[in-house]
């Protein structure tokens, strides 16, 4: 395959330190299954643009809002605040690590990428739902996904994950 | 078969994961029509049952019902898909690819034509399914639900082939639409006019990004 967004998540780990990714990336850990080129990620501290830049990573103004390309030409978005209304520093406290050969990467932890993709609800979103809640609803740790979820999010993905998994 | 212009009116549904029979019965106005659409839904190739009462709903039902026509041969395909594994991984597309022989769509010649989204699923019409299920038996393949190979019927047209592939994009829904989108914006001269999906702006200038990111040119 070309195209290797693990060693580019690898690469932007080593540069950028304590980062999460999320999104298709995160995704694609837990179920290997479609992604797009582009890589979203929480960062710990504030954006800082002068360290991005020394970095060479560059600025990239799109009709959508502002992203970055990351010295190897990859989009990132970074997200400081919340993804979906989950707070960045409870995606932080709740990654999950794995390893790349030497490399150390943090994902968004199940419970977290599943509820962001329910409240997102867009087609591709709903397709990465299904997907996760086939191969991991069992997994699921409900009371992790309590912290976050409401009740009527509760209620709703225990009724979906129990018919969609496997 | 024709798609009865009564089931657009299921479209007021929403896209979700997974539905329940009641959220149909609020749109159809009783459960037993809920069922009978459901059925119909079945047969059109946009819905699939899971445990009793729970079903999911293909994102091409919400395109819009003049498409429904164009998509109706590729719903059918996908209706008849047969799913074969060995290994579960890639290993399984790269052996397939050297022992069947037929047009490929969806992941594998979307990704050929736009290089949007790695793909994962190798779908690929045969002249004869049989025929092409015992060459894959023989090399040890299971059929099931869950391998990474399919064989399908070719149903309708594969003339313009970037076409079928566009429609059946659109007819397999999720992200396949960005897939949709791609093969939209770098192949527009070979698609008929007359045939468009819709897509949310925010899909599109998605696509657009990415395509963009990928070629350097940013400014499409």
């Amino acid at each position: 395959m070309p195209l290797n967004l693990e060693h580019e998540a690898a690469k932007i780990t080593e540069e950028l330190g304590s980062v999460v990714f999320v999104g298709a990336f995160a995704v694609n850990h837990y179920s290997k299954y479609r992604t797009t080129r582009d890589i979203d990620l929480v960062i710990a501290s504030p954006l800082d643009e002068r360290k991005l830049i020394a970095l060479g990573y560059t600025k990239w103004e799109q009709p959508r809002g502002l992203s970055w390309l990351s010295p190897r030409g990859i989009k990132v978005d970074f997200y400081t605040r919340d993804v979906g209304g989950i707070p960045a520093d409870w995606i932080l406290e709740k990654a999950v690590e794995f390893r790349i050969g030497k490399n150390a990467i943090r994902v968004i932890c199940l419970e977290g990428l599943i509820l962001a993709k329910h409240r997102a609800g867009r087609t591709t979103d709903v397709d990465d739902l299904r997907q996760l809640l086939t191969v991991h609803g069992g997994a699921i740790k409900w009371d992790v996904m309590a912290e976050i979820a409401d009740n009527h999010e509760m209620t709703e993905l225990k009724q979906v994950s129990a018919v969609l998994s496997r | 078969m024709a798609i009865k212009a009564e089931l657009a009116k299921t479209q007021t549904i929403g896209e979700k994961a997974v539905y329940h029979i009641n959220e149909l019965s609020k749109v159809t106005g009783s459960r037993a029509t809920a069922y009978r659409a459901l059925g119909e839904l079945r047969e059109a190739g946009f819905a699939e049952q899971l445990k009793e009462g729970y079903f999911t709903i293909r994102s091409s039902l919400f395109q819009p019902f003049n498409l429904w026509t164009d998509l109706f041969p590729s719903l059918q395909a996908l209706k008849k898909a047969r799913f074969f594994g060995l290994s579960y991984n890639e290993n399984d597309v790269r052996l397939a690819q050297q022992i069947l022989n037929g047009v490929v769509t969806l992941d594998y010649r979307a990704y050929e034509l736009t290089r949007l989204q790695l793909p994962h699923l190798f779908s690929i019409y045969v002249d004869d399914a049989d025929e092409a299920a015992r060459m894959l038996r023989k090399h040890k393949f299971s059929e099931g639900r869950r391998g990474r190979v399919a064989i399908m019927p070719g149903i309708g047209s594969l003339e313009n082939e970037i076409q079928r592939v566009y429609l059946d994009c659109i007819a397999y829904g999720g992200r396949s639409l960005l897939d949709a989108i791609a093969i939209e914006i770098l192949h527009a001269e070979t698609l008929d006019p007359h045939v468009r999906g819709i897509f949310r702006t925010e899909d599109v200038l998605k696509v657009r990004d990415e395509l963009a990111s990928q070629s350097g040119t940013r400014s499409r």
